[in-house]
């Protein structure tokens, strides 16, 4: 079997339409993605951003399949349960709910067959829940 | 291709599903449009209807103040990000005058509400009279959110936030006991001091 691991570090600029209201957010984040390449990929997501009336953490596991367009770009679409914990001053409220992410990369060519870099482009959303935040990141994969 | 069918289903039913938690984390627990209506029972020494109607807005350098009657009686609120404020005029008679004292801001409700949350705001202020100054000191404090549920006239209302809300105005403490529903606003208000219990009879919201 052909494990492959994507470690992906992100500082994230994002947007959010939260209750109907439109905010820049500044979120950041880390994925670790273990699965078969042609197969299904498991993601776990640890996420935070801020607004101006509150702040937000996502943690969460996500189940996709990564479907790649030649050698440079692939699609992930995945769903996923997160625990999402709102938080202001001193008081937080916390529950669970799915999460929908769609996530584009693009792999520059490498000389090694088992490591690479690339961009991503990753676009997480919920309306029920108000989320909807658009990620760039940068990360390697071996 | 069955499992990308199955896959995607599955996908639609988990998206589609609404729990208690999305439900307060996406509602809006004060509505302000212009003709909304609350009709609330009033149970006291005298039993009466009161009708909660949002009158008009007013667009003064881009913030929209709603003008809401509540049974007779205009009130001002300024609906921000994250915040309702109530506009209240302030004043005392002060050897049979009405002495005024200005308008505050007063944080109404922080929105969207979340369960341990308290604030308050304390206000001293002064005006002079006759060349007399007075002083006035108003303090509004929040506290004791949580959310529940609650059965009214037969209809049960899930998420429901409960607060409890005092106001102390040159030393006189009132206390209020608040519920607010997702997507409705206030469903019942108790004042204990007053033995007076309001209780939503109807309502009708425009989209």
């Amino acid at each position: 079997m052909n494990i492959i691991l994507l470690v992906a570090f992100n500082l994230f600029v994002s947007s959010s339409v939260p209750q109907g209201a439109a905010a820049i957010d500044t979120p950041s984040g880390f994925s670790v993605m273990i699965g078969d390449k042609y197969k299904v990929n498991y993601d776990l997501v640890a996420s935070y951003y801020t607004r101006s009336d509150y702040e937000v953490r996502l943690y969460g596991i996500f189940l996709g399949k990564e479907l790649l367009l030649g050698q440079k770009f692939s699609i992930l679409p995945e769903i996923g349960i997160t625990k999402v914990t709102r938080t202001r001053e001193d008081a937080s409220e916390s529950g669970f709910s799915p999460l929908f992410i769609v996530r584009f990369a693009y792999l520059f060519s490498t000389e090694s067959s088992t490591f690479q870099i690339g961009f991503s482009l990753r676009e997480a959303f919920n309306e029920k829940i108000g989320i909807d935040f658009l990620d760039f990141g940068i990360g390697f994969r071996m | 291709m069955k499992k990308l069918v199955l896959t995607s289903l599955i996908l639609v039913l988990v998206l589609g599903c609404k729990n208690s938690f999305s439900t307060r984390m996406t509602s809006d627990y004060f509505p302000l449009k212009r003709g909304n209506e609350w009709v609330f029972d009033v149970k006291g020494d005298n039993n009466y209807q009161i009708t909660i109607e949002v009158k008009d807005i007013e667009v003064t350098q881009g913030d929209s103040l709603f003008l809401v009657d509540v049974g007779g009686e205009i009130y001002q609120f300024e609906r921000k990000l994250g915040m309702v404020k109530r506009f209240r005029r302030l004043f005392t008679t002060y050897e049979g005058e009405r002495v005024d004292f200005g308008i505050v801001y007063e944080p109404y409700l922080l929105l969207p509400p979340i369960e341990g949350e308290n604030w308050e705001r304390e206000f001293n202020l002064s005006s002079v009279h006759r060349e007399q100054t007075l002083e006035k000191v108003f303090l509004i404090s929040v506290d004791s959110v949580i959310h529940t549920s609650i059965v009214l006239n037969s209809e049960n209302y899930e998420n429901v936030y409960h607060l409890k809300r005092t106001v102390v105005e040159d030393g006189d403490s009132t206390v209020e006991y608040e519920w607010f529903a997702p997507n409705i606003g206030l469903i019942k208000k108790e004042v204990p001091a007053d033995s007076v219990v309001w209780e939503l009879l109807s309502f009708e919201l425009n989209e």
